[in-house]
């Protein structure tokens, strides 16, 4: 129904104002990527890296290296508590 | 490998290194289009926050789906796939209308081009103005005919490959593409050359419902 209603004005547009429109989009210079999101990414590539090469490195009957800060904080206390 | 050999490698040669191994392939091919799959993300999801999550998940999809590039196309195409299909997700989930206003505490500095290269600070001032405007007209579109319009008219993608890119038929993309620059006509009117303004678009700008 939404395509129908817009035929009619898609109609009345000339092809000089459609490549108006998509002249000014193309002039558009991409924006920079801000410096906190790509560390942010980063670092979370970082951790997938991480996570991968002890996938990688883990055998059957070995223990798979913990590589969360905060996971191995909890493992941490839950060994205290039980000793 | 090293870094320097990695600055020299083309995108296919470090995605391949990437599933054999490399620890450092894929964060070399995410630094070296992160500004343009920034764009990509920023442009499709309107404000920063949401652009920076949703490129996280294509990244990290990227990252453990890399085995899974076959080389039928550029590597750059298949980036901006996933992209494109993350921000399509988190928008869906999020159940954005597309009439949604523009946050108002959306951060300008993330929408301002790339590049200022002019020494003229009212130039600069007046592209910034452009670049902020033509963003808050995109975001006043319907998620399809934004993408559509950012893959073709913003990245340069030819309609058939902007199709594969969002599963959709070329016609369809064309016809997305069309719909939503008549869109942006109205809502860039005071952009618009005079030679471009008629009585009858004057009219039609009252009249379109977005």
């Amino acid at each position: 129904m939404d395509d129908i209603m817009n035929e009619t004005s898609t109609e009345k547009f000339d092809s000089a104002e459609q490549q108006w429109v998509a002249q000014l989009l193309g002039d558009q210079p991409d924006p920079a990527m801000p410096d906190a999101v790509w560390q942010r990414l980063a670092s979370a590539l970082s951790v997938e890296s991480a996570n991968r090469a002890a996938d990688r490195d883990c055998h059957p009957g070995v223990v798979k290296p913990v590589v969360d800060k905060n996971v191995s904080l909890i493992v941490e206390q839950h060994t205290q508590l039980r000793s | 490998m090293s870094e320097s050999l990695a600055d020299n490698r083309t995108d296919e040669e470090l995605l391949h290194a990437h599933v054999c191994g490399d620890k450092t392939a894929f964060a070399e091919l995410a630094g070296r289009h992160r500004n343009r799959m920034w764009a990509v993300a920023l442009r499709t999801m309107r404000n920063p926050d949401d652009a920076a999550d949703a490129l996280q998940d294509a990244f990290i999809s990227a990252f453990r789906r890399a085995s899974t590039f076959r080389g039928g196309a550029a590597v750059t195409t298949w980036l901006h796939r996933v992209v494109v299909n993350a921000c399509l997700d988190r928008i869906r989930r999020m159940k954005v209308r597309a009439a949604d206003r523009l946050p108002d505490d959306i951060d300008r500095s993330s929408i301002a081009p790339l590049a200022q290269d002019c020494d003229h600070p009212d130039f600069a001032i007046e592209q910034h103005d452009v670049a902020a405007q033509v963003h808050r007209a995109l975001s006043q579109l319907n998620t399809d005919q934004r993408a559509a319009l950012i893959l073709v008219d913003m990245q340069g993608y030819h309609v058939d490959e902007a199709a594969v890119m969002l599963g959709c038929a070329p016609g369809t993309v064309k016809s997305r593409c069309s719909r939503g620059r008549v869109k942006l006509a109205v809502l860039l009117h005071s952009l618009k050359p005079e030679h471009l303004i008629s009585k009858n678009s004057r009219n039609q700008r009252a009249s379109l419902v977005v």
